[in-house]
């Protein structure tokens, strides 16, 4: 049979002693273990995000240079270079077109 | 969990005596023994601890929900044992944490029905694997 693993508790810092029903404190304490160990493997998740997002910064910045850079282009191009389809059509002439 | 952070921790004791006149008394940690966690603590650590309950105001609560104010609860006595003792017929060890509470007759009623039934201490800690 496995030997079970014991752990020494040093250190202690008593906030409070509480008058218990013992069952029922002995439930709490399993729920407060698992709820912690719960909170922390969310701490680690979140952590693990926040350094992926700082990770894809430099890029999201490179993009953001880039489509400015592009936006500038197209705003310099002449409008006599564009295919004439591209002329804005007023919403009136195009519904007349079609009845 | 990693072996030495700091932590929170509960630890459960029968009440040993409940007088009529409302006297509780009750070993709040007993040295070596493991508990049901499989957690044990040394006698230095609790004549520590047992100061840190006295330094944080001997604050005693109900069910770890509600803090009790002197009219409901009263700490009349709180040490360690200097010689293994019985008490009530339970063998004690030296270095036990001894501590007799007067309480109110809504908690004697309580403890009578046998709805309050232990201490429970709680605190932080620091739990390492055993090297034994």
């Amino acid at each position: 049979m496995a030997e079970r693993k014991t752990f020494e508790l040093t250190d202690l810092e008593i906030v409070s002693v509480g008058l218990v029903d013992r069952p029922a404190v002995r439930d709490a304490t399993f729920l407060l273990v698992k709820q912690e160990a719960l909170a922390d493997a969310i701490v680690s998740r979140l952590s693990a995000l926040v350094d992926a997002v700082n990770a894809l910064r430099p890029q999201a910045r490179e993009l953001a240079r880039e489509t400015e850079d592009l936006m500038a282009s197209l705003s310099r191009l002449d409008a006599s270079t564009r295919p004439a389809w591209t002329d804005p059509v007023p919403q009136w002439a195009r519904t007349a077109r079609l009845v | 969990m990693s072996s030495a952070r700091a932590e929170r921790f509960e630890h459960v004791a029968p009440l040993l005596k409940a007088s009529p006149d409302g006297y509780v008394l009750a070993p709040v940690l007993v040295p070596q023994k493991i508990d049901e966690q499989g957690d044990w603590v040394s006698e230095e650590t609790i004549e520590r601890a047992m100061a840190s309950f006295a330094r944080n105001g001997r604050k005693i609560d109900l069910m770890h929900n509600e803090l009790l104010d002197e009219r409901e609860v009263m700490v009349v006595e709180s040490y360690t044992l200097r010689a293994a003792t019985t008490i009530e017929g339970v063998f004690l060890p030296r270095g036990t944490w001894i501590l007799g509470l007067q309480i109110s007759p809504r908690l004697r009623a309580a403890v009578k029905a046998g709805q309050l039934s232990g201490l429970s201490i709680r605190g932080n800690g620091v739990r390492k694997p055993d090297p034994r």
